[in-house]
């Protein structure tokens, strides 16, 4: 499942440049995604898109943001369940130059709780 | 890690400048392993339970107070020289108080009654003192 923020955030923004992905915008910022721009997803706090969340697969072991947020409130998205598979695929897809190892515990929290 | 930023960040949360108290502890906590690493973060968490509750997102404060709590109460009755047993009991009550807010009825907020933290006199070395 792709990662969401609660409303528990306290818009500090220490998750934002920690993505991979650029997935995580400002409250109220609108967002970005193969050169088209949309509507902020929220106005109150920091967001997460979900099109453009791998849970950091591909990337590292844990999902970035939930490993820099004090407050604990980047989590699991319920709404978002996705396989490992197909955030790898994202992943790849969404970083065309880059050269993916085979998964590992190091590139994917998927293998740690395997 | 220095104790001056653990020590601005007490007193930024006893000024009730918690936003800015949360921002001090959070660069400790980063930077820090061990022990002191969750007492950090439990008091970046009822820092930011106050931070919602005066702004009325009594969700956002019930849970920062319960995951400060849990943290927190692990190293009573003291830690890194902050007295925590009247710090505690009396995070509880505010607790309750968002609780309250949470199910649609809310009390008034005085803020005069947020408890502070207060150092003990202690022999406890704190990580950067080793």
């Amino acid at each position: 499942m792709a990662t969401m923020i609660t409303e528990e955030c306290i818009n500090c923004g220490a998750c934002e440049p920690e993505c991979p992905n650029v997935a995580i915008y400002a409250n109220g910022a609108s967002w970005e995604n193969n050169g088209q721009t949309h509507d902020a997803i929220s106005a109150d706090f920091y967001y997460i898109v979900p099109e453009k969340c791998t849970e950091c697969v591909g990337h590292f072991d844990q999902e970035q943001c939930a490993a820099v947020c004090p407050v604990d409130c980047c989590v699991p998205d319920p709404n978002h369940v996705e396989s490992e598979e197909l955030l790898f695929e994202r992943a790849k897809q969404m970083h065309p130059t880059k050269e993916f190892a085979a998964l590992s515990a190091a590139t994917s929290h998927f293998q740690k709780t395997a | 890690m220095s104790e001056d930023q653990f020590q601005r960040g007490i007193g930024e949360f006893n000024r009730g400048c918690f936003f800015e108290c949360h921002d001090t502890l959070e660069d400790l906590w980063h930077e820090t392993r061990g022990v002191d690493r969750l007492f950090l973060q439990g008091l970046i968490q009822v820092s930011v339970g106050f931070y919602h509750l005066l702004n009325r997102n009594y969700k956002g404060a019930t849970s920062q107070f319960t995951r400060g709590l849990n943290k927190l109460q692990k190293y009573r009755p003291s830690h890194l020289g902050i007295d925590l047993e009247d710090f505690l009991k009396n995070v509880i009550g505010w607790l309750a108080l968002a609780e309250r807010g949470l199910v649609g009825d809310p009390c008034e907020i005085d803020e005069s009654k947020i408890p502070k933290l207060k150092f003990i006199l202690t022999k406890e070395k704190t990580a950067w003192q080793q």
